[in-house]
């Protein structure tokens, strides 16, 4: 809980699990950004910048197997020392009250945008089981909405332990849950977006199951 | 299918944490509803259906709110119930045991004491016979000592004029319902019989002010008793005033700046003594209270240490606290246990400036990094938030007070408090070897005492209010915090100087409902045996002032003299007119040069701005006239000798000065009381015959001279005196209503049951100050209604 204050007096007070310290250091992403997956441009080489576009994003747009499944990515800060060192807290080591922190933010966000569910990347039933809760449901429950569980894992190895390659080309690791997507707006929520192969995987199959369309608001930009 | 999943709470629903800052307002509210009015219980369920409704307060917080607030209401309805007297006011022996210091000032000691038998507490005057008498008491006299008495018991003066402070208000706000007169007092019927951990606390209080007085220079002991043991009653009066004026007073008050300072430097010693820090806290929490009674438990005092009391038990508990929570909690517990405490000035200021710090420190005096914008800052928000508080005490707010604070507050808190702690303990430990360093400490004490009377001289230096109106409070407390959150939210200078206009902008309010009000009033001031009479016109298009009352010096010995005698003009005049938002007095008329008129007229130059003095022409000028005269001219004002026929007129008003006849008749005059000026006056639809001191000879004259004079309301000359309102002179202006401005008891016997023969036989009605106190009418255009002060 923040300091009360002259404002906050008459308004609902705002849950602050963050000290100022804490929030002076969170690497807000500013300035220009690849329009399609939010990585800044700022500290990108020139060269992997094609107009508002960067080279990764150019890549997935000129396979046809994945041109227009995938809307955009929207991510709120940069996947600096701390960002990594807050998130392996968060997610690894099951620090909760991360989920709550970051609420806030993730809600701020989904103000800005239009959509009619919020869609966790699910978790393998093995993984949820180490980890206690799945933390993109945990973000989006904690910002106040309703999760939309949409999708489940068919096998999985960590994503972490794989290389690029192995992401961009392995096969669909998810399969739709029975339910009707026909025409809905949905945003997939998740903690990072590193070469957007997990985005890509999900946007697919929710795409295929009638979606209007998938975009994606993720904490970091890796 | 859907999962959904369910996250387990993590906090409890009625968690308070952030809260406590509501349930502190509801407390207010219940207070205030049970002491001020019943109507504010609405205004109670408004805050809690809107913080209920923005969901700011849970359902189960809303519902500790309305405990809170049922729970104060319950507990004020209590000691009003509870707050009254055990005696009969007939007892004439007491076993007294005194409960301070007893204060001597001149022939005059007066002392709170505790009855042995009935646990009351009592004010205690007693009138010193000797100077060897007021020695014997000065040394041996001491807190804590029980003495049998005889005396006799009296009811405290209560208010006489609109908006003076009530003793006897402010006394049974105490508790305390009688003055005890004592006849006899013996040292020999007393001795220290009783004895409890408070009383030897206050014991070395007394021994610690004594010490201090024994061995620090002139002017350092009395500041160093004040910010050590928190009692400023051995500051001079002089220097109290222009702190006051100044609005620095506060520093020498003890507060939450000691309270830290203190306990920091004796958490530091103790760990430097090898205690751990986690002992250190247990013994502060033990040690604090008893600092608190060590400095005579002033409000701020109180609030200090137990805001700090309960900081140190969360640390203790690790349950992390923020101080809008602590000063909220201290708050509430202070309000329950003593709900009186709300008429003290101290305790309204004290929480006002602490709490608008706290509220303004997360953001905006987080915005000053420079140490010096930031004091300047800090002092800025206190101000503001004393603002209200101070116009309904002192019906003013200082402008200086900006600058005086920023050369003032860096000095007390960074050198003169800290040294003057340091100076005292190693004058203690050395056994008095401080000397040198008190010396030239003592230069710096009186060249700060210098500037603030000198910052005090400066004219104009404070914008006269008056007591603000219930509307004009509410206005106030909406748009000071309104705003500091303008102030919060601005991110430029632009926003920031669009909401500064708010404060501004209620003073201007207030100012010009003054300055605009269509009320007009004639007040006859309760000033005792004297006259002092105010107009005030409608729309602000003059005020006149007839005279200010003024008492007798008499010549006494040296040692009967008191510090500060009460003075008409200073103590009675000026507060009153403050207290009516009037800084400036058209016309100030001195009637003639008798002390009972023209005592208190010193002050009201001084204090006012007084664009003319209007005296009587041709007759005798006293030499306490020709001072006034001299003090009137240095304050720029116009000296106007004034005769019969002078005449002018504002709006719906008319006057017309009746006498003194000037050169013409000079020898008429036999006494300067006949040389009064007679002022009549057509004012609210009424004609009013203002007749100073005027005796037989000058009625008769003035009859002779208007022989078509008929008035409604007369002011009975020379205070009823037999030797004036002859059966002639009412027979023919045949008054409605008279006017009798006369001291209670006085030793003239005025009015004298003559004149109160003649009034009832002429059928006029009389009011009169000395039963009823001031007697007011308040006009708009041509009617307007009478009232007095005591029913």
């Amino acid at each position: 809980m923040s300091a009360v204050s002259w404002t906050t007096l008459w308004s609902r007070p705002k849950e602050n699990h963050l000290c100022q310290t804490c929030i002076d250091k969170l690497p807000f992403i500013k300035g220009d950004t690849c329009s399609k997956c939010s990585r800044p441009f700022s500290i990108q080489d020139p060269q992997f910048r094609k107009a508002d576009l960067c080279t990764d994003c150019l890549r997935w747009n000129q396979n046809p197997g994945w041109s227009g499944m995938f809307e955009k990515n929207i991510s709120i800060f940069m996947y600096d020392d701390f960002m990594k060192e807050t998130i392996a807290r968060y997610k690894f080591r099951g620090d909760y009250i991360f989920a709550k922190a970051f609420s806030p933010f993730i809600r701020e966000k989904l103000k800005t945008v239009e959509f009619d569910y919020l869609v966790p990347i699910p978790l393998s039933p093995q993984r949820l089981y180490e980890r206690g809760f799945n933390q993109s449901a945990a973000l989006i429950y904690e910002a106040g909405f309703t999760v939309m569980e949409l999708l489940q894992r068919i096998h999985s190895e960590k994503q972490s332990k794989k290389s690029r390659f192995d992401r961009i080309h392995l096969n669909q690791v998810f399969e739709p849950l029975n339910l009707n997507i026909e025409n809905r707006k949905i945003i997939l929520i998740d903690d990072i977006y590193t070469t957007g192969s997990t985005l890509y995987h999900a946007a697919k199959v929710l795409k295929e199951g009638g979606a209007a369309s998938v975009s994606s608001v993720t904490l970091a930009r890796g | 299918m859907i999962r959904s999943y369910s996250f387990q709470k993590t906090k409890g629903a009625n968690d308070m944490k952030g809260r406590w800052i509501y349930a502190a307002a509801a407390s207010l509210l219940g207070n205030l509803t049970s002491f001020f009015h019943p109507a504010i219980a609405i205004v109670f369920f408004l805050l809690a259906f809107f913080l209920l409704k923005r969901n700011i307060l849970s359902s189960k917080n809303a519902a500790i709110l309305i405990m809170i607030y049922l729970a104060l209401i319950m507990r004020s309805e209590f000691a009003s119930e509870h707050n009254r007297t055990s005696l009969s006011g007939n007892e004439s022996e007491f076993e007294i045991t005194m409960k301070e210091s007893a204060k001597i000032d001149g022939d005059l000691l007066t002392v709170f004491i505790d009855l042995a038998e009935k646990k009351e507490k009592l004010a205690a005057r007693y009138k010193i016979k000797s100077e060897t008498e007021k020695k014997a008491l000065t040394d041996h006299l001491g807190t804590g000592m029980t003495c049998r008495v005889n005396g006799t018991l009296q009811t405290p003066s209560t208010s006489t004029n609109p908006n003076s402070f009530s003793y006897q208000e402010y006394l049974n706000h105490n508790s305390i319902f009688w003055i005890l007169e004592i006849e006899q007092l013996h040292l020999s019927d007393c001795s220290y019989r009783k004895s409890s951990l408070v009383l030897t606390i206050l014991k070395i209080r007394e021994m610690g002010i004594n010490y201090l007085l024994d061995h620090f220079p002139e002017q350092t002991a009395p500041l160093a008793i004040a910010l050590v043991f928190g009692e400023r009653d051995f500051i001079d009066q002089t220097t109290i005033a222009s702190y006051q004026k100044i609005g620095i007073i506060h520093l020498l008050a003890i507060s939450g700046l000691h309270v830290g300072m203190l306990a920091g430097m004796f958490f530091l010693a103790g760990i430097r003594a090898g205690i751990t820090r986690e002992k250190m806290t247990s013994i502060l929490l033990l040690v604090l209270p008893l600092y608190a009674i060590l400095t005579g438990a002033a409000p701020s005092v109180l609030r200090a240490v137990f805001m700090m009391l309960v900081v140190l038990l969360a640390k203790k508990l690790k349950a992390p606290i923020q101080l809008a929570d602590v000063i909220s909690i201290v708050f509430i517990g202070y309000l329950f246990i003593s709900p009186y405490i709300i008429y003290n000035a101290g305790f309204q200021l004290s929480f006002a400036v602490a709490l608008s710090l706290i509220l303004s420190a997360p953001i905006i005096l987080k915005r000053f990094s420079e140490s010096y914008a930031a004091i300047l800052a800090v002092s800025f928000v206190c101000q503001m938030a004393a603002i209200p508080i101070l116009l309904w005490h002192f019906y003013e707010v200082s402008i200086i007070s900006i600058i005086a604070n920023l050369i003032f507050v860096p000095l007390y808190s960074s050198i003169i408090l800290p040294v003057v702690l340091i100076l005292f303990i190693f004058d203690l430990l050395t056994g008095g070897k401080a000397d040198l360093l008190l010396n030239v400490f003592e230069k710096l004490i009186s060249f700060l005492n210098w500037i603030a009377e000198s910052l005090s001289a400066i004219p104009n230096s404070a914008i006269v209010l008056g007591r603000p109106s219930l509307i004009m409070l509410i206005v106030y407390l909406l748009l000071i915090p309104a705003f500091f959150a303008g102030w919060e939210r601005s991110k430029n200078k632009k926003v920031l100087i669009k909401s500064g206009v708010l404060p501004i902008l209620a003073i201007l309010i207030q100012h010009f409902s003054n300055v605009f009000n269509p009320a007009g009033e004639i007040t006859f001031i309760d000033v005792g045996q004297g006259d002092s009479i105010l107009i005030k016109l409608p729309y602000g298009k003059g005020n006149y002032l007839i005279d200010a009352g003024g008492t007798l010096m008499l010549d006494t010995e040296d040692w009967r003299m008191r510090s500060d005698p009460y003075e008409t003009g200073k103590d009675t005049v000026v507060p009153f007119l403050k207290s009516k938002g009037i800084s400036k007095i058209d016309k100030f008329f001195l009637t003639h040069g008798d002390m009972d008129h023209i005592g208190g007229a010193s002050a009201v130059i001084r204090e006012m701005r007084v664009k003319s003095v209007v005296i009587s022409q041709g007759a005798e000028i006293s030499e306490d006239e020709k001072d006034l005269i001299v003090q009137a001219k240095l304050k720029k004002a116009n000296i106007a000798f004034t005769k019969a026929g002078d005449n002018w007129s504002i709006g719906d008003s008319a006057f017309q000065v009746l006498s003194p006849f000037g050169n013409r008749m000079k020898d008429v005059y036999t006494g300067k009381n006949d040389g009064s000026i007679v002022l009549f006056a057509k004012v609210g639809g009424l004609n009013w015959l203002f007749t100073g001191d005027l005796e037989e000879t000058g009625e008769s004259q003035l009859i002779k001279s208007y022989p078509n004079l008929k008035i409604d309301v007369l002011k009975i000359a020379h205070h009823g005196s037999k030797t004036s309102t002859t059966d002639s002179f009412l027979a023919a202006v045949n008054p409605r209503i008279a006017v009798i401005s006369a001291g209670r008891n006085n030793r003239y016997g005025h009015p004298h049951n003559d004149v109160m023969g003649r009034l009832k036989e002429f059928n006029v009605h009389v009011l009169r100050t000395d039963k009823q106190g001031a007697v007011t009418y308040v006009f708009k255009g041509n009617s307007g209604t009478f009232s007095v002060q005591l029913p």
